[in-house]
């Protein structure tokens, strides 16, 4: 036994004023009384037994004595040598997952079975064990360090929630193994419903045991949902749904889509034993907004129902763009390819002259085949081939022959646009004298297509000659025009999937954010379907989506952004079959944690039980009340 | 403070004023005794006790119930007053207030009696007589009588009452009224020592002083009690439970005394310390006809 206070035998002292009042004590009170004769009648009725009253006083004292000995024994903190040596060190890995939302047949969900077993474990810790807890919900974190502090553990423990994440707990065992490096007698328990373990749990390690909670559960989900506009219609828009049936039996329902709180469609689906359905359905429209799919069941519509067991899964959600027509002016001489390329994509409202305008109306697009004016208009220019040096570049001759060297494969103006095969015997050399980003550049490293990012506007430059080449005939042509009215119209940004809860993206930051302000913003503001927010990190135009948590539709805009018109949706659903399927765990519990008692409780605590029931004792000793 | 005052004169002459209201018209002295004598106005009856003058038995009544009592007739005569002081040390608990109660009343009942022409006498004792004041005719006296009481100190071995009538009764004196003050805390009983006053046709009164205190105790825990009178000491541990039994040990003397005194038809007052002279001196004449109790 050692004492992890030792200074606190110094409180010994107070031994002797204890025994300098029990010395006082003894010498008893006199008391002058005119006779003696009725008290002698008192105790000749019950006299006290000689041989205790001799021994009270010195057990009394002894007792004190005893009382004080427990009281610094507890003071010093006494620790059993042994104790210490088999000291544990419990990483607690909580399966906060989508999955353990499902309820129990008794209504109970899984996540409160779970927090119940570890609240069992907590209560079993001895008073030298150690525990820490890891939630494994969209990311692996710690909830609660290492610390032996039962209600420290049982409040962050209360703190836990949920996530409509998938389970990382490859991540969380690795954390919690970090957590316990160093330590010979670390474990990890993982108390989950069995969904998604890596076969590492599955074989179960020597330093990890798993805890199961929950029980198999029948769960229809929607494990999939997307849209997007379509490539082909530019007022069409296809959507991506994906229903699965993880029971055995077959399940009857129907998929409510609606848009904009709008009741879109209703899918009757009918999903065998196990079954994923997936459907792709087209619809035309030009208005944009937030897309829904929820699975309902409809007893009147022969659905069934008691099937579900999982509700978080049955709703997702999408984003989908709206379309809007463009203004677009044509500046040039004659140019029947390009004229007929604007003319075919829908977006555009095509005006064709000769004239270029001194400056070009908020929302319209003008594009200037060759003859490009000085200084360059203000707005939204595109400019094929310039003639004349301007404001923002000069001219150096001509380029013969230029092969692509180098495409900005990320940037939404070239989407689906490869341009390697293109023949382009010429191109005019330009060199930029302002701000600019390349797009496609030459083996040369002369620009071919390039963007100059204006606060009036961005302007577009193609070098290209295309009378010359063969760039007009290829579909890349009417692409690459069509995704530079969409960058324009401010719509790419609007294209952006449904995310994964989970799920981290880096997308590129909506053009009209960059239009409006001199710099891009440096942060993003999040905020959750419940209203929490949280930033995301801007670096060179694109900014970082952290994994979400919580299925819905987040919002994002600018950080310190005053109005609402700069808000962008993000669309997040949960994270798919891993979370939605609740059949039987193909793991089973291991016991690889020592089970603990309630008994480990410091000695300490039982010195001070002791002392508590000797003050008892000697209360009973001073009053003398059993004597008589 | 001195124990008799200017205050305590004044009390003195309503007291005796009280007193010649109530024994209004007395022969001779204007006293009459209660004691069975060689008057001729029968008083009551009381019950036979053994050495009683079986002539004054009524055996009418003997022949008519089968019970022995005693005709009891007022006997008139020049009342020869004897006030058994009891000077002992316990006379001392409670910072002296029962001897100084117990001065305060011997001199009010003395006197009432001087100033009723009856002769007084006081004999301070504890073991025994220890000093006495002789017998006195006249108000003209109480002065000298106060200052003897005022000069008298407590001390002495325990009471002991058999052992004052002894010495008292050994001179032979006049039967008169015997009035005792003392707390009786006697080891060996009060009844002999009143039994030989009463044997002797002393008229006997008992006025039975004690301390609050010395009837309701507050110790607790450990103590050593120390007999005052005897000095010996007894180490105890007081508990509720012992003193609520000391507490009826008590009440029971104080039961005894007053039933003895009834049965053998002495005046019988019990009184605290907390009581003042007067209010018990008038408690005793307003039970003068029988045994009374102050405090």
């Amino acid at each position: 036994m050692s004492l992890s206070n030792p200074s606190a035998l110094l409180w010994a002292l107070v031994a002797v004023p204890i025994v300098i009042f029990y010395l006082l004590k003894i010498r008893l009170r006199k008391v002058a009384v005119g006779t003696t004769m009725f008290w002698e009648h008192v105790f000749e009725e019950k006299p006290p037994r000689a041989i205790w009253r001799q021994l009270r006083y010195l057990s009394s004292l002894l007792v004190q004595l005893l009382l004080v000995a427990l009281l610094v024994f507890a003071l010093t903190d006494p620790v059993i040598n042994s104790t210490v040596r088999e000291q544990q060190r419990i990483v607690v890995v909580l399966d906060t997952s989508a999955s353990m939302q499902t309820t129990n047949s008794d209504g109970s969900t899984f996540l409160q079975q779970a927090r119940e077993r570890v609240e069992q474990s907590i209560a079993g810790l001895r008073n030298t064990d150690e525990m820490a807890v890891v939630v494994t919900g969209t990311q692996a974190q710690v909830a609660c360090g290492l610390t032996s502090h039962p209600r420290t553990l049982q409040s962050a423990l209360d703190r836990i929630k949920a996530t409509d994440g998938p389970n990382q707990m490859d991540d969380a065992i690795a954390l919690s193994r970090r957590l316990l490096a160093g330590h010979g007698r670390g474990q990890v328990m993982v108390v989950t419903d069995g969904n998604a373990l890596s076969a590492e749990l599955s074989g179960s390690a020597n330093d990890v045991s798993v805890l199961l909670v929950g029980e198999p559960r029948d769960n229809v989900a929607i494990t999939e949902f997307q849209v997007r506009r379509s490539l082909v219609d530019p007022v069409g828009y296809e959507i991506l749904l994906d229903v699965a049936n993880f029971r055995n039996q077959p399940a009857r329902l129907t998929v409510d889509l609606t848009l904009n709180e709008s009741l879109l469609d209703v899918l009757p689906v009918t999903l065998q034993g196990g079954e994923v359905r997936r459907e792709i359905l087209d619809y035309t429209g030009t208005a944009g907004g937030i897309l829904k799919a929820a699975i309902a069941f409809d007893e009147s519509a022969g659905a069934d129902t008691g099937v579900d067991a999982l509700t978080v899964d049955n709703d997702a959600v999408a984003v989908l763009p709206e379309r809007r027509t463009i203004p677009v002016t044509l500046v040039t001489d004659g140019n029947w390819f390009l004229q007929r390329a604007l003319e075919a994509c829908e977006l555009v409202d095509l005006t064709v002259t000769s004239e270029s305008p001194s400056a070009v109306a908020e929302g319209s697009v003008l594009v200037l085949d060759r003859h490009v004016p000085n200084p360059v208009p203000s707005g939204h220019v595109l400019v094929i081939q310039p003639d004349v040096a301007t404001d923002l570049w000069s001219l150096n001759g001509t380029l013969p022959q230029p092969l692509v060297g180098h495409q900005d494969e990320g940037s939404p103006l070239l989407q689906h646009v490869r341009l390697d095969n293109v023949l382009m015997p010429a191109a005019v050399r330009l060199l930029p004298v302002a701000n600019h980003n390349v797009l496609v550049a030459a083996v040369s490293e002369d620009p071919l297509y390039l963007r100059f990012a204006r606060p009036a506007g961005d302007v577009l430059v193609l070098t290209i000659d295309l009378s010359q080449g063969d760039l007009p005939l290829r579909t890349a042509f009417p692409i690459l025009l069509t995704n530079a009215m969409t960058w324009f119209s401010g719509a790419d940004f609007a294209f952006l999937r449904a995310l994964r809860t989970g799920e981290s993206m880096t997308v590129p930051l909506p053009p009209e954010w960059q239009q409006n302000a001199p710099e891009a913003p440096a942060a993003c503001e999040l905020k959750s379907p419940s209203g929490e927010r949280q930033t995301c990190a801007v670096y060179e135009d694109r900014v970082t989506i952290p994994p979400l948590p919580t299925a819905g539709v987040w919002t994002l805009q600018p950080e310190g952004a005053t109005t609402t018109d700069q808000i962008r949706h993000v669309a997040c659903n949960v994270s798919g079959i891993a979370e939605s399927d609740l059949r039987q765990p193909t793991t089973q519990s291991s016991s690889a944690i020592r089970p603990t008692t309630a008994s480990g409780r410091p000695l300490w605590f039982y010195a001070v039980l002791c002392a508590g029931i000797l003050l008892i004792v000697e209360w009973f000793l001073f009053q003398r009340r059993w004597i008589n | 403070m001195p124990l008799f005052d200017n205050h305590f004169l004044t009390q003195l002459e309503y007291l005796s004023l009280v007193s010649r209201k109530v024994f209004q018209g007395q022969l001779m002295a204007q006293r009459r005794t209660t004691r069975t004598g060689s008057g001729i106005e029968f008083s009551d009856h009381r019950q036979y006790t053994p050495g009683d003058d079986f002539r004054y038995l009524d055996w009418n009544l003997y022949a008519r119930h089968d019970e022995l009592l005693l005709k009891r007739f007022q006997e008139e005569e020049d009342l020869h007053v004897y006030l058994l002081l009891d000077c002992s040390r316990s006379m001392s608990v409670g910072r002296g207030a029962k001897f100084d109660l117990a001065r305060q009343v011997a001199a009010a009942l003395a006197y009432i009696a001087l100033s009723d022409l009856d002769q007084v006498a006081i004999y301070a004792f504890a073991d025994g007589i220890l000093h006495n004041f002789p017998l006195a005719r006249g108000k003209g006296r109480i002065l000298s009588l106060m200052e003897w009481l005022t000069e008298l100190q407590t001390g002495g071995q325990s009471t002991h009452l058999k052992a004052l009538t002894s010495q008292f009764l050994q001179p032979g004196p006049r039967p008169g009224l015997a009035l005792l003050l003392s707390d009786c805390f006697d080891s060996d009983g009060f009844e002999t020592g009143l039994d030989m006053l009463r044997h002797h046709r002393f008229e006997t009164s008992v006025i039975q002083l004690h301390d609050a205190e010395e009837a309701n105790p507050r110790l607790l825990g450990d103590v050593e009690l120390q007999d005052i009178e005897s000095g010996i000491s007894r180490r105890l541990t007081v508990t509720e439970a012992s003193l609520q039994r000391y507490r009826e040990s008590f009440a029971a003397f104080l039961k005894s005394l007053r039933n003895y005194c009834s049965s053998h038809g002495m005046d019988c007052t019990i009184s605290t310390t907390d009581v003042p002279f007067d209010q018990l001196v008038l408690a005793m004449m307003r039970a003068d006809s029988g045994p009374g109790v102050a405090g």
